[in-house]
């Protein structure tokens, strides 16, 4: 291995499948790039030639010995849309893994690197709490994790069945308990994400627990709000626009009470108790 | 019949004749190639230097963000806006400050052996002055980039750059404190009439090179009231600004603005830049300048060009 953080590649596409309305499963190969942490993400070059800003998407599974990768993207606009008719064998280009993730192994780190490290607690239970894409950034905090947290859960919020991946189908995805709730309840629990994190502190009581979360801000923000009340650790997966994603060009920098952050290079992944929500 | 040393000697000239020299010189700095980065777009190399096929020490020169005298936390967010096939920004100059700035970011610029440009914000002339004084003593600096588009608060926050007179008293107060060579850095935010008498104004102050052009005025775009655009929609001005402003000045030019391709470099040395910086597009593709520099090489090659002086002239005037 050598010292440098970031690799730029030219991947190949190897899939890229609707999985559910609007939102596609993109797998590539060829990505040579190094460990993956939770939280992590890559950029990828606009494929709208009047796009002047990488495209960052988050790193749902990653093996750096195959040089394979796993995206889910949700069709929004210019560069995503075009994502739609990547065909497989087409190359595209990326650079990653970018910003600094989450790691509770112990293992020392590289002078310079941030990546959060979550102490690992006897009899805490960690809970992953998304909404929307925002599962795309979980799964490998879940892979992390599963070796401390055996019981960890997934909390899977959406606005309706038919724009939710179908997660449990994933073969890249570690074996997890995940608890669904739908706006209009058309699958699981009814109503919104953050009620049924609260309904499930109630139904367990005095229970010590870590809470992950990625997803829209607003419930970020409310997940972050839960978990003071209730002196939970949390940890906040942030996003914003992005101009370079590599941390040049402090369009994503944000004020937190430990001061101004890059959420593309100090984040994305944020002890919520830094984060002013009103900033971002 | 020629001995075997004098037909070594006489490859190796012939060899040396085939290659083609990338080097400039700017402000009396002797840059190996004329690719540098736009401030503001590179940081200080820190983050470009952990990116594996980027090499810092293959660039002409670096060039750090604009350094205030004082820490600068910045404006708030949203500060970018992609727009036009370019996009907006409205950072608001975040930077440590210039003893930071002389204290951790200097060094490591350094260590890539070619010259260090550091770009400097003031909001009053003493300020432009006051930050030059810290860093005259700087060896690892090589060049002070003087940016005057900012606002100028004691003149009703209209940017130093946008008239002549006031530009050529920052340059003045700025040249009087240092030794160092002094690029002065304009706004594309005037007219055409203007741009030229500014930069004859910074030339006489004391200017040793200009460059230009620094981001176009847009207001009310992706939620910002006023931001700077820059990237491919603005190439086209500053090709004009360049070369009203080459009628009036005979110090080096460092073009910049929307350049991505290497036909792009050769369009603004053409159009009598003696270098360019890359900014925009570095975020969509950040290898750009490595693949530019690559890029150039293969063209002089290419094109019978052994020396870059030979694009100046190469454009009807
Ligand atoms: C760290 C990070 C990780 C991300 N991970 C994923 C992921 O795993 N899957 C996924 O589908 N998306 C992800 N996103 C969002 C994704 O980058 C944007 O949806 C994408 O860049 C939009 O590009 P576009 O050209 O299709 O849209 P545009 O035509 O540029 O814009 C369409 C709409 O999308 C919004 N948008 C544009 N860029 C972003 C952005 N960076 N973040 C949020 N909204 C944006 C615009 O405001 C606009 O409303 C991530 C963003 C960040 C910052
Ligand atoms: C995000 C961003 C930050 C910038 N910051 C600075 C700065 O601090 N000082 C400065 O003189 N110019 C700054 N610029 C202007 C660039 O150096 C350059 O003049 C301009 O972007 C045009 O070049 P480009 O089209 O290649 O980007 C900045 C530009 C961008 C896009
Ligand atoms: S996106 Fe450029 S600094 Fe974060």
């Amino acid at each position: 291995m050598d010292d440098f953080k970031i690799q730029a590649c030219q991947a190949r596409v190897r899939s890229n499948k609707e999985d559910a309305k609007n939102i596609f499963r993109l797998e590539l190969e060829g990505c040579k790039m190094g460990i993956a942490k939770p939280g992590q993400f890559v950029c990828l070059a606009p494929l709208d030639h009047s796009s002047a800003m990488a495209r960052p998407f988050s790193i749902f599974f990653y093996d750096m010995f195959a040089g394979f990768l796993v995206i889910y993207y949700k069709a929004v606009g210019k560069n995503t849309e075009l994502m739609k008719s990547l065909q497989a064998g087409q190359s595209i280009k990326l650079w990653g893994p970018l910003g600094n993730g989450i790691s509770s192994d112990g293992i020392p780190r590289l002078p310079g690197d941030l990546h959060k490290d979550i102490p690992v607690p006897e009899g805490v239970a960690a809970w992953l709490i998304c909404g929307g894409m925002g599962f795309a950034s979980l799964n490998l905090a879940i892979r992390e994790l599963n070796q401390f947290f055996p019981r960890s859960v997934l909390f899977y919020g959406g606005k309706t069945k038919s724009e939710m991946v179908s997660l449990d189908k994933d073969p890249y995805r570690v074996n997890q308990e995940i608890i669904v709730a739908t706006e209009d309840g058309t699958a699981g629990y009814t109503g919104l994400v953050t009620d049924l994190f609260v309904q499930k502190i109630l139904e367990n009581p005095g229970k010590k627990i870590l809470v992950i979360t990625c997803g829209p801000k607003p419930m970020m923000a409310k997940v972050a709000e839960i978990c003071e009340g209730q002196e939970f650790d949390c940890y906040v997966i942030l996003e914003t626009i992005m101009a370079c994603g590599i941390g040049v060009c402090l369009g994503c920098s944000i004020k937190t009470t430990a001061g101004m952050k890059r959420i593309c290079h100090d984040g994305p992944v944020f002890d919520a108790k830094e984060v002013i929500w009103d900033e971002i | 019949m020629k001995s075997e040393a004098a037909l070594q000697i006489e490859k190796r000239q012939r060899n040396n004749h085939d290659e083609v020299d990338l080097s400039v010189e700017i402000a009396g700095l002797k840059l190996q190639n004329p690719i540098m980065p736009a401030s503001g777009c590179f940081g200080y190399g820190e983050e470009f230097a952990q990116i594996k096929g980027f090499d810092p020490s293959r660039l002409g020169a670096i060039v750090s963000k604009g350094t205030t005298l004082l820490p600068r936390e910045g404006n708030p967010q949203p500060r970018i806006y992609e727009h036009k096939g370019g996009m907006v920004n409205w950072i608001g100059l975040e930077n440590p400050g210039i003893d930071e700035v002389i204290a951790t970011k200097i060094p490591f610029m350094a260590q890539f052996g070619v010259p260090v440009i550091i770009n400097i914000s003031g909001f009053t002339i003493e300020e432009f002055a006051h930050m030059a004084i810290l860093l005259d003593p700087v060896k690892a600096v090589s060049a002070i980039e003087i940016n005057i588009s900012c606002p100028n608060v004691e003149g009703g926050r209209i940017p130093f750059g946008c008239d002549p007179l006031i530009a050529a008293e920052v340059v003045k107060a700025v040249r009087e404190v240092t030794t160092l060579p002094l690029i002065v850095k304009l706004t594309p935010n005037v007219s055409e009439e203007m741009i030229g008498q500014i930069a004859q104004a910074v030339e006489i102050a004391g200017a040793d090179a200009i460059s230009m052009i620094n981001t176009v005025k847009v207001e009310n775009v992706g939620g910002i009231t006023i931001g700077g655009l820059s990237g491919r929609p603005i190439k086209q001005t500053a090709l004009n600004m360049i070369r009203i402003v080459r009628r009036f000045v005979s110090v080096p030019i460092i073009g910049m603005g929307g350049i991505y391709t290497v036909e792009d470099v050769v369009e603004f040395l053409k159009a009598r830049c003696n270098a360019v910086a890359i900014g925009t597009a570095n975020f969509s593709n950040p290898l750009v300048m490595m693949k530019l520099k690559d890029g150039l090489e293969k063209y002089c090659l290419e094109n019978n060009i052994t020396n870059l002086s030979q694009f100046h002239g190469a454009e009807n005037h």
